[in-house]
């Protein structure tokens, strides 16, 4: 009876060690795997996507929707800080520009609603740096600190029926990312 | 004996990760607090969200704004418990919850649009049609204006985008009412 409840108590610690390190893995995975799909689109400009309006042939993450038009940019601040410049809609429809580290979270956000003028900047700085030099800003509008060296910034905005199509595709080549030399 | 360890500790490692893997790639959807068919989890885009919540946005919802910016309801059933398929249609009729935008968008079993020809994926706001009391109606399943056309969808999802939604939306879902989702017919019923 003994030896055979042996093995049994070397199976659940083992299970239980393999379950908790795929579940911290596997978002990291997924996002990696997402960066590189978008990576190897290529980006419009320095380091921005413009991604055309989403339909069933161009999708290439799951649950995008058609009623939002999508840019991205990717960083990597290993490289020095990012600054990001974006354009809000003049009609008054949402659009956010979000932050996402390599493990999929989603650390910071910005909306048109948080905002009292046409357009903002941003610098994007790794949260090592900030530690040791809290302000970064650099003349920014504001600072964000990101909790790993590696992720994405996506701007959303909404199109609606009403939607002048043309402005708002002038309106998003406002959202620019300008990696900054190395501080 | 030590060898004997090793192996089953080993055999635990991988059958636990298979066991998240079939978890987390499996067709179920990412669960949370419901209102009728209406399913949310409070800590999508979370930096809080628990890991295995953290596992299921990433491979069903990657991307997804944190709740002060967007809440996301995703319905798998009608609202008699059935299944949406594509072999049905059905009509959404209610109010929609008080929100500064919402959009309805269909998604198939691997939470893509579905390939079908038409770019009637997605109802809005501003594109839905409403009755004289302002309930909205949304048709799915049929091949007309205004509708969500669900050819190629298979077992489908519906996911109702709240952009900025009100503070009663995050605080208290159970006292709002949402549209109900009717199962019209189904192919084969008479």
């Amino acid at each position: 009876m003994k030896q055979r409840g042996l093995p049994f108590l070397s199976f659940v610690p083992g299970l239980l060690i393999g379950a908790a390190v795929t579940l911290h893995v596997l978002p990291g995975i997924i996002m990696g795997r997402a960066m590189d799909r978008i990576e190897s689109l290529g980006g419009d400009g320095e380091s921005v996507r413009h991604a055309p309006r989403v339909t069933a042939e161009n999708q290439t993450i799951v649950r995008s929707s058609p009623d939002i038009l999508y840019s991205v940019c990717l960083f990597d601040l290993a490289d020095g800080p990012m600054r990001i410049d974006v354009t809000w809609p003049a009609d008054g429809n949402y659009a956010s520009v979000s932050f996402y580290d390599a493990n999929t979270n989603n650390f910071s956000a910005i909306s048109d609603r948080g905002v009292n003028t046409g357009s903002t900047s941003l610098m994007l700085t790794q949260w090592t740096e900030w530690l040791t030099i809290p302000n970064l800003r650099n003349g920014a509008d504001r600072q964000v600190n990101a909790p790993t060296k590696t992720g994405l910034v996506l701007y959303r905005r909404v199109i609606d029926a009403s939607t002048d199509l043309d402005i708002a595709e002038a309106e998003r080549q406002g959202f620019t990312c300008t990696q900054m030399a190395d501080q | 004996m030590m060898l004997r360890h090793a192996l089953t500790f080993i055999a635990g490692l991988f059958s636990g990760t298979a066991m998240v893997v079939a978890l987390v790639f499996s067709p179920g959807e990412i669960g949370g607090v419901s209102n009728g068919p209406w399913i949310t989890n409070p800590q999508i885009g979370s930096s809080d969200a628990n890991p295995l919540t953290r596992a299921l946005v990433a491979r069903r919802g990657l991307l997804a704004l944190n709740r002060e910016e967007a809440v996301y309801f995703t319905a798998t059933r009608d609202s008699q418990g059935h299944n949406l398929t594509e072999r049905c249609a059905y009509e959404i009729i209610g109010q929609m919850p008080p929100t500064r935008w919402w959009s309805l968008t269909i998604y198939d079993e691997a939470s893509f649009l579905p390939r079908n020809g038409r770019n009637r994926h997605a109802v809005s706001q501003t594109t839905a049609r409403t009755d004289a009391s302002g309930r909205v109606i949304i048709p799915v399943g049929q091949d007309e204006v205004g509708a969500i056309f669900t050819e190629n969808a298979g077992l489908f999802s519906l996911t109702l985008r709240l952009y900025h939604p009100d503070p009663v939306v995050l605080e208290d879902l159970d006292s709002l009412t949402f549209p109900r989702i009717d199962r019209l017919g189904c192919e084969g019923e008479t």
